[in-house]
Order: C-alpha cells, then sequence, then structure tokens
C-alpha cells in the first residue's frame, strides 16, 4: 500500500525551518511546533494560534493553511484567537547545543590547565603535567631547576611565559648542565671541547686527506639547511646533541652517522667509502712507556725454546679497551729479577772527598779532623757525590755554596785525582775548599745528631718546597741514624766537639761530645737485602744497596729530581741513577720522558693504563677483536735494528719511536668493517668529547671534588 | 570547469608534493643538527589555527573570502596535511609526557573525527537516497507526530470495529515504544532492516487471530510500521551528519589551547647556551 509523501513544500504546507537560531520550539520535539518560535533569547513568545484581523465590524480568523486554516469558533468578540497556544519551555537548536559542549570542552580544557598550572601547592603536579618525558637513569634523581632556569622561580608559570616570549634562545640552561659537567673546561661548548684555533687546525689536517667518494645526496642538502647552530663564539648548546626526556634507557650519547658530519667539512659515505685514511703514525701517539723490545725477544724466547705470545703478557683490561701489560713481578722477573739481583750496583749516597790537608795546614788554614785515608792516599776515590752537594746546598749555614763549589770544581773536585794536591791552588781557592771540607763535615755531624729531620730541612731548601711525608720516607731510605754515627765515630772521631767548638759552645758540652767508638768491619755484607752501610775500604762513605725491582728509595729520588730536572745539583742525581748501567737498572726498561713545558723528566714506572677520565678522538676496544689472532693487525717488522730500537728510546723524547710493528692502515679495519659485517658508525671509535675530564653524577659531588681540590 | 576527479587529482598532487617537500626540511633540519620540532610545531599549529577558522567562516557567509566549498577542500587536504606534520613533529614516537600524551591523543581524536566527518558526508548522502523519503531533519518530530496520530486513529478504529483484542494489544505492547521516539539507530547505520522485519513479521503472525477487516487495518498499520522505520532510517543518517561535528569542533579548540601550553613549555624550558 503506497503512502502519501510525509513532507510537502508548497509555501502553505511547510513550515520555514530555522537551524542556525539558537532556540527552537519546546513543542517542536512532540511534532508540534508553534508557528511563532521562541525569542532569541530562549522565552516562549506563544500567544494564540492567529492573530486575528477585522475587517468592518468583524473579526477574522488568520490562522495559516499549514495549521489547518481557519478555525471554526473564530476569533472571540473582542478580537482575541479563540486557541491559546499552551507556553513551551523552548529547547536548544542542534548548533546551539554543539556551541554550548564546545564552550564546556574549552572550559573544561582551559580549568585544568589552570588548576596544573597555577595552583599555589601543585608544584609537583606541574612540573609532571609540562614534563616531556621521563629522564635517563643518570638524571632521574634531579629536580627541574637543576637543568632549567624556566623553574627557578616561585612564580613559575608566569616565568615561563616571559622565557617563552623574551628570553627564548638566549638563555643559560647549557651552564647548569656545566654545573655538574663542570669538568669539560672553558671549551665545554665548542666543538668537541677544542679552543677554536685547535679546531681549525685539525679541520685544516683532515681536509687536506684524500677521499674518494663524493659527498652523499642527503649530507649534500645540509648546504641548502639553516646550518648548525651556534653562537658567535662557536658554541653549540648541550641539547644539540643530547636529548632529554626520551625515556629511562634512552642513550643521551647517541648519534648518527650523518649528524656527526653535519659539521665536517669533509662528508663521505661510510667507513669503507670514503673515511679519511688513518694518521701515518696510526696507531702509535708515542712510544711505549716500557722500553721493551718484542723483536729481541722473540729471539730470547726461542733460545730458551719458549712460545712468544702476545696474551701471555697482554690482557685486556675490565672495560676491554686497552691491552694492559702484566706486572714485573709476574711477566718479567723469571728472567729480569736476577739480572737486576746480578748487577746491582750501591748508591755512594755520602763520600768524604780527598783533600790535601797538609797544604791547609801549611798556609795556617784547618779543615780539622779529616780521616788520614782521605788525606793522602791516591787510590782513594772519593769525591763529592751528587747527593752530598745537593744536600750542602741547602745548608743554611753556608749561604756561599755555589760559589765555593765552582771553584772546587775548577780545582779539580770531581775529576779523577780530586784535590789530592792543592800545592798550586791560590790562597783564597784554598779558602774555599777549606769551607767545602767544613760544609761535608757539618753534613756528617747533621746527619749524626738529628739523622732524617737534617736531611728533610737541607731537601726541602735544595728544592725550595716542602716535602710530603711519603716523599721524605722515600728519598732518606729510612737511612739509619746510627750508621750516620758510626760513620762519624769512625772517621771523624772529634767532630762533635770540632763542630761544637767552632759553634762557640761551652768548653762542658765540648767534652761531652765524643760519643761513639767506631766500628771496624765493612757493613756492606750486613745489608745483602739492600738498605744502608757504611763504607772504610775504598772509600769513606755511606752507601745504600737497592733492594731489588721497584726500589723506593730509587725511585723517590728519580722522581724528585726528575720532577726538578735543570733546577742546581739535581740533574746530576737524575743522570747518575737514571742511566742504562745505573744502580737498579731502572732505566734500562722504564723510559724517561722529557716533559712538554719544563725541563723536567718523567720516568714511566707502569706500562700503558686505561685513565678513565681520558677521551680521545679516536679509541680503539680489544675486546672483540681478539677472536683474531694479533698478528693479524700487529705485524712484526721484518728487518728490525735492535740498536736504532735502544738508541731512539735513550732520547727522551716520547713522541720519537720506532715500533717493532707495522703501523696499521685503514684498509685493515675495512677489510671486516662493513656494511654487512661489523659496525661501522662514528661513535665505535670515535669520542665527540675530546679530553680528560670525569662524568660527575651530582652538584654536590662536583662541590665536593672542588673542596678537595682546594 | 574543473571535474570531482581531477581536482582531487590535484589536490592529492599537491599534498603528496608538500609532504615530500616537509619530510625534505625535516631531513635537513636533522642533519644540521637543529630541532626541526620547531619548524614543524609551529607550521602544524598555523594549519590547524586555519583549519578551525573554518568554522568561523561558515558563520559569516557574508564575508567574501572564497568559497565555503573551497574552504572545505582546503579543510580535509590541509587536514591530512597535519598527520604528516604531527608524525614529524612526534619523530614517529610514542608520546611519553602527560602533556604530549594529552595533546597527541587531542590531536588523533581530532583528526580521526575529522576523516570519519569526510567518510559521512561522502556517504551518507547516497545512502539516505536508497530508503524512505528525504526529510529535512529537523521536521522529522513533527513527521512522527503524524505517523503516531494515524497510527493512534487505526488502532482505535481496530478496537471500535474488531472483536478481538490482538491489535489493541499489540499496540500496547510493541507500537506504542516504537513510534513514540527514533528506534533502531545503530541498526540502521548498519543497513539492516532486521528490526522492522521482525516487528512487522511479529504483527502479521496475530493475523490468523483477525478477521479480513481486521486484516485490512493490520496492513495499513504495517505500512505505517515501515514508513516509520525509514523515518528512524532518515534520522540516523542525518543525526551522523550533524552529531560527529559534536566531537570534532569542541576537541579543536581544546587542541589550540593545550598547543598554546606546550608552545610556551618549549620556549620556556628550550636549551640555550
Amino acid at each position: 500500500m503506497m503512502r502519501q509523501q510525509l513532507q510537502e513544500f508548497e509555501f502553505d504546507k511547510s513550515q520555514y525551518e530555522r537551524p542556525t537560531q539558537k532556540w527552537v520550539c519546546g513543542w517542536a520535539a512532540k511534532g508540534q511546533p508553534c508557528q511563532i518560535g521562541p525569542a532569541s533569547n530562549g522565552r516562549c513568545r506563544a500567544t494564540y494560534e492567529c492573530m486575528p484581523i477585522q475587517r468592518g465590524d468583524r473579526w477574522h480568523c488568520t490562522r495559516a493553511r499549514s495549521y489547518g486554516g481557519q478555525c471554526d469558533l473564530g476569533p472571540l468578540p473582542n478580537g482575541t484567537c479563540c486557541i491559546p497556544i499552551p507556553r513551551c519551555q523552548p529547547v536548544r537548536s542542534i548548533r546551539a547545543k554543539r556551541g554550548i559542549v564546545t564552550l564546556g570542552v574549552f572550559a573544561f580544557s582551559f580549568s585544568i590547565i589552570i588548576l596544573l598550572l597555577g595552583g599555589p601547592n601543585l608544584k609537583a603536579w606541574r612540573h609532571s603535567f609540562v614534563l616531556p618525558g621521563a629522564l635517563t637513569a643518570q638524571h632521574a634523581v634531579l629536580d627541574c631547576n637543576a637543568c632549567h632556569i624556566a623553574t627557578t622561580e616561585e612564580t613559575e608559570p608566569t616565568k615561563w611565559l616571559y622565557d617563552a616570549v623574551m628570553i627564548a634562545g638566549s638563555g643559560i640552561d647549557s651552564q647548569l648542565c656545566l654545573k655538574c659537567h663542570s669538568t669539560f673546561g672553558e671549551n665545554a661548548l665548542k666543538a668537541h671541547g677544542l679552543p677554536l684555533d685547535e679546531l681549525a687546525r685539525a679541520t685544516e689536517r683532515i681536509g687536506k686527506t684524500q677521499t674518494e667518494s663524493k659527498t652523499p645526496l642527503l649530507l649534500s642538502l645540509v648546504a641548502f639547511g639553516p646550518g648548525v647552530p651556534q653562537n658567535e663564539q662557536g658554541e653549540l648548546i648541550c641539547a644539540t646533541c643530547h636529548h632529554e626526556h626520551k625515556g629511562q634507557d634512552n642513550n643521551l650519547a647517541d648519534m648518527n652517522d650523518r649528524q656527526c658530519q653535519a659539521c665536517h667539512t669533509k662528508k663521505f659515505a661510510s667507513f669503507v667509502n670514503g673515511h679519511p685514511e688513518f694518521s701515518s703514525s696510526y696507531p702509535y701517539r708515542r712510544r711505549t712507556r716500557i722500553m721493551f723490545n718484542h723483536n729481541a725477544h722473540t729471539g730470547y724466547f726461542q733460545q730458551k725454546s719458549q712460545e712468544f705470545v702476545c696474551l701471555n703478557c697482554h690482557t685486556p683490561d675490565s672495560e676491554g679497551q686497552q691491552m694492559l701489560v702484566g706486572s714485573f713481578e709476574e711477566k718479567c722477573a723469571s728472567c729480569h729479577a736476577e739480572q737486576i739481583e746480578e748487577a746491582r750496583e750501591d748508591v755512594e749516597f755520602l763520600t768524604l772527598p780527598v783533600l790535601h790537608v797538609e797544604e791547609f795546614n801549611a798556609r795556617n788554614l784547618s779543615v780539622g779532623e779529616w780521616p788520614a785515608d782521605v788525606d793522602a792516599d791516591e787510590e782513594y776515590e772519593g769525591a763529592l757525590t751528587p747527593f752530598v752537594v745537593l744536600l750542602m746546598s741547602g745548608d743554611a749555614e753556608y749561604p756561599n755554596f755555589a760559589e765555593d763549589l765552582q771553584v772546587c770544581t775548577d780545582l779539580g773536585l770531581f775529576d779523577e785525582i780530586g784535590l789530592f794536591d792543592l800545592s798550586d791552588a791560590e790562597d783564597d781557592e784554598l779558602m774555599a775548599v777549606e769551607r767545602i771540607a767544613w760544609g761535608v763535615k757539618r753534613l756528617l755531624y747533621d746527619l749524626a745528631t738529628r739523622g732524617h729531620e737534617a736531611l728533610k730541612e737541607r731537601l726541602e731548601k735544595a728544592f725550595g718546597q716542602p716535602l710530603d711525608r711519603r716523599e721524605l720516607v722515600a728519598l732518606t731510605g729510612q737511612l739509619p741514624v746510627d750508621s750516620a754515627r758510626m760513620a762519624q765515630q769512625k772517621w771523624m772521631p772529634g767532630l762533635m766537639a770540632e763542630i761544637a767548638n767552632r759553634q762557640g759552645d761551652s768548653q762542658a758540652s765540648i767534652e761531652e761530645a765524643g760519643l761513639f767508638e767506631a766500628e771496624e768491619d765493612d757493613q756492606k755484607e750486613m745489608v745483602s737485602t739492600g738498605g744502608w752501610y757504611r763504607q772504610d775500604l775504598d772509600s769513606l762513605s755511606l752507601r745504600y744497596r737497592p733492594t731489588g725491582h721497584a726500589d723506593a728509595f730509587l725511585e723517590g729520588w728519580l722522581k724528585i729530581t726528575g720532577r726538578f730536572y735543570g733546577k742546581d745539583y739535581t740533574e746530576d742525581i737524575f743522570t747518575s741513577l737514571s742511566n742504562a748501567q745505573a744502580p737498579g737498572l731502572c732505566a734500562k726498561c722504564h723510559s724517561v720522558d722529557a716533559d712538554v713545558g719544563d725541563e723536567s723528566r718523567h720516568i714511566n714506572w707502569i706500562a700503558a693504563r686505561p685513565m678513565p677520565h681520558a677521551h680521545e678522538a679516536t679509541q680503539f676496544v680489544h675486546a672483540p677483536h681478539l677472536v683474531q689472532d694479533c698478528q693479524t693487525c700487529h705485524s712484526m717488522k721484518a728487518d728490525f735494528d735492535n740498536r736504532e730500537f735502544k738508541a731512539v728510546f735513550e732520547k727522551n723524547d716520547p713522541m720519537v719511536f720506532m715500533s717493532n710493528f707495522e703501523l696499521i692502515e685503514k684498509g685493515a679495519c675495512a677489510e671486516c668493517h662493513t656494511a654487512k659485517k661489523a659496525k661501522t658508525n662514528c661513535l665505535s671509535c670515535h669520542n665527540y668529547h675530546i679530553g680528560e675530564f670525569a662524568m660527575v653524577a651530582a652538584e654536590s659531588t662536583a662541590e665536593e671534588r672542588q673542596e678537595e681540590k682546594n | 570547469m574543473i571535474t570531482f576527479a581531477s581536482r582531487r587529482r590535484r589536490n592529492i598532487a599537491i599534498l603528496v608534493l608538500l609532504s615530500v617537500l616537509s619530510g625534505i626540511v625535516y631531513t635537513i633540519y636533522t642533519l644540521s643538527l637543529r630541532h626541526p620540532n620547531f619548524i614543524s610545531g609551529w607550521t602544524l599549529f598555523l594549519i590547524m589555527l586555519l583549519l578551525a577558522l573554518y568554522n568561523v567562516r561558515k558563520k559569516l557567509p557574508f564575508i567574501p573570502l572564497a568559497s565555503s566549498s573551497s574552504w572545505l577542500q582546503f579543510h580535509i587536504y590541509a587536514g591530512f596535511f597535519t598527520s604528516v606534520l604531527f608524525l614529524l613533529h612526534i619523530r614517529f614516537r610514542v608520546p611519553n609526557g602527560t602533556l604530549e600524551v594529552i595533546l597527541s591523543i587531542l590531536y588523533l581524536i581530532v583528526f580521526s573525527s575529522g576523516v570519519v566527518g569526510i567518510l559521512i558526508s561522502r556517504s551518507v548522502p547516497a545512502r539516505l537516497t536508497t530508503r524512505g523519503e528525504e526529510v529535512v531533519f529537523e521536521r522529522i518530530p513533527t513527521f512522527q507526530r503524524h505517523l503516531r496520530d494515524e497510527l493512534d486513529q487505526l488502532v482505535s478504529h481496530a478496537l471500535s470495529e474488531a472483536k478481538s483484542a490482538a491489535i489493541a494489544d499489540f499496540y500496547a505492547n510493541r507500537l506504542l515504544l516504537f513510534f513514540a521516539a527514533p528506534r533502531n539507530f545503530w541498526w540502521h547505520i548498519a543497513q539492516s532492516n532486521r528490526p522492522c522485519y521482525a516487528l512487522i513479521n511479529e504483527f502479521r503472525a496475530l493475523n490468523r487471530y483477525m478477521n479480513p477487516d481486521e486484516q485490512e487495518l493490520a496492513s495499513e498499520i504495517a505500512t505505517l510500521i515501515t514508513t516509520k522505520d525509514d523515518l528512524d532510517y532518515q534520522h540516523a543518517h542525518q543525526a551522523l551528519l550533524k552529531y560527529w561535528l559534536f566531537i570534532h569542533i569542541p576537541l579543536t579548540y581544546s587542541l589550540l589551547l593545550f598547543s598554546l601550553v606546550h608552545g610556551v613549555a618549549v620556549y620556556a624550558f628550550i636549551g640555550k647556551i
């Protein structure tokens, strides 16, 4: 059964709809909207179904045809429609409802924002609201204001707005990073932490290297970009590379190769294709600290029918990065301990020099009591040792020591026969020798009466700075005072009285000053494991016998005289102890470096060790490579001149070096480090931050360190 | 005159071109160690602002600012372009900050509701022509009232003429509720007639208890049921056309508000030298 159409569009049968109006009739939902409709403010305007009109003296109904046309009853006599429309409660149109929902949602959002940002006691909420993600584990304990200046004020939200509008891009957040990471130094924000001139030199050097590949297309696009963001001083913000708030496990140091190359003038496709060749000395930046000739040792091991295996001596460090050398006791002692023992020369510490005593007497001068052996024996070998010279230079009562020593040196003090014959010396020269002699006697007197305290005073004066206890223990070699007293009793029994007399002491004090009887025997054999003894046979001397490898006395003297190398009288001590045949044979293996910038010398007591705070531009991790034979990369040179190797080490420049091994070229690495095999990314081998610095976790730690430093 | 197909091709080509261009700019900025998020964020915000202005434009039809059709085309394709910018802005990662998550959820709702809106506005008009009479949405209550009145008359007539109360009982139990308001919204959206068929079949099952007069009345009532169901179909689809904007528009303004806060926070906390 067909129905009639629901909707008609004739003007008198169809109501005009106004969906954009805010209000609709309340009866519309029941299908009976009134014709008038509500007012714009939502008030019902319903009155009657029509407004009758008067024609002559009669009122006529004007109800619209769409509402049924004229009614049967017609208007009331007073001209009012007879059908009042019941008033309704107008309802909002769909559009108006949507507007209200929109306003409501907007107001709700705004309230949430105000609540979270503006609440007086909601700092934690506020911070967690704008926190763009979890911090890495290293930074997780930090407050926002540790890194952001925007959170340092109480009025934070307004401060944020001010910062955002007024100083965005010119603040000091990176400086806050450096409050903890203070060890990066003054160039921390510059590329690679290098001064601009050094960076320019490195850029120029690398720029000269030849690359085979063209710049990849993607990297070429960088030329069209705005460039790397840096200020006029060439500084970059930390956040350029380190993106925080990416989660606990985010690697802050992660960079891809293309980002690395954003700054680099030489852009290349990959390690295999375009990476510059290694430097002409790679992998050696300096000579080895231990003078170990692998070539020669290959022969030694063959002679003993032993296998010369790299990993017997070298083991990777805990990080797997550096190959360490085992200790002397573990790796070297089996052959070299005995060698050192056999070649254990004694250190002549204090020796009485040869003196022509008769000449003094002939010219009415006096050196007082002087041992007869030292007086006129041509075979006697005594001369001032470098130690005595240094200790005399620290004699507070002997200000003109240097001038007198020069006079004595000119007279032949340090020549073969010493001051055996002074008959040709001028009077003033002889007086200088006399003062030197009394200086020696005063030294012996000090040692015998005050022991180590006297040594300390003289050494500190000689070096011009205080010595700490550990240094003093090493430098004295724990000299037994008894040895000094015995030496004095044996050599100069009347020394105490003589010195007291010269100092103007009372007669009683002078008489009391004869203390000990001298021992007759030489003491060398009594210190077979090392230590001090008195020598009375070939010379009258106090001697020190090294204990063996790593002797603290020798190490102490080499360290401090190396530090003061170039200073008066210290050079001789260092030289006498650091030559290859010196007592202890230290310098046979431990190389000597002339430090850059001053005259000091540095003995390399230990082989290269990992330096946890050192971050070099290039790093190599050995551990993953140990699956290969060491010779794959470190091939020993076929023709090697051992003498030249030794000669090179005798020069004190650590940068001059002749390795037993061939250099390593890029091609050797590129065999494995390809896109389909081992890693080729920049950060596998390179560090961005170059220099020596510790990674500091918290500000308090930095302050504590500063306090310690102070 | 440009056809719909060629206009779509042109607009898609522009969209693809802008997307590729954005990708290139993003890559250049990333390779230059700059934060491409600033440029993507600002672009995204400004485009969203323009998209929001479409609603304002609709309220100001008297201002000669291009046709509403042009605005709609811009709104649709610029809306799709924002999705590209959004993905670049979040670096294809799921954000994990509170504000960022709120922003992302708001964006995704606004964007997806926009996409649903396009699908609705493309599919519903065609659907409206397939069933019943296309009526003005605001008039549907009136027509519903008319149908209910007709039903009441028929049932009254049946009560006075018929000997049984089958029709009256069915009216009281089922039809009264069915005619009272629009029914079966989601069935209509799914374009299923099942509820209507079930009702009519249930009603026709009463025929065995009716005399011929009652059966004639029942036939008319069945026609009314079908007409009411068609009206409900129209109501459901036209309501869909109107009510999806209840999600799209309010959340747009929330999105813009939270974007502003996000921008302030970003510039306040930006890393500096």
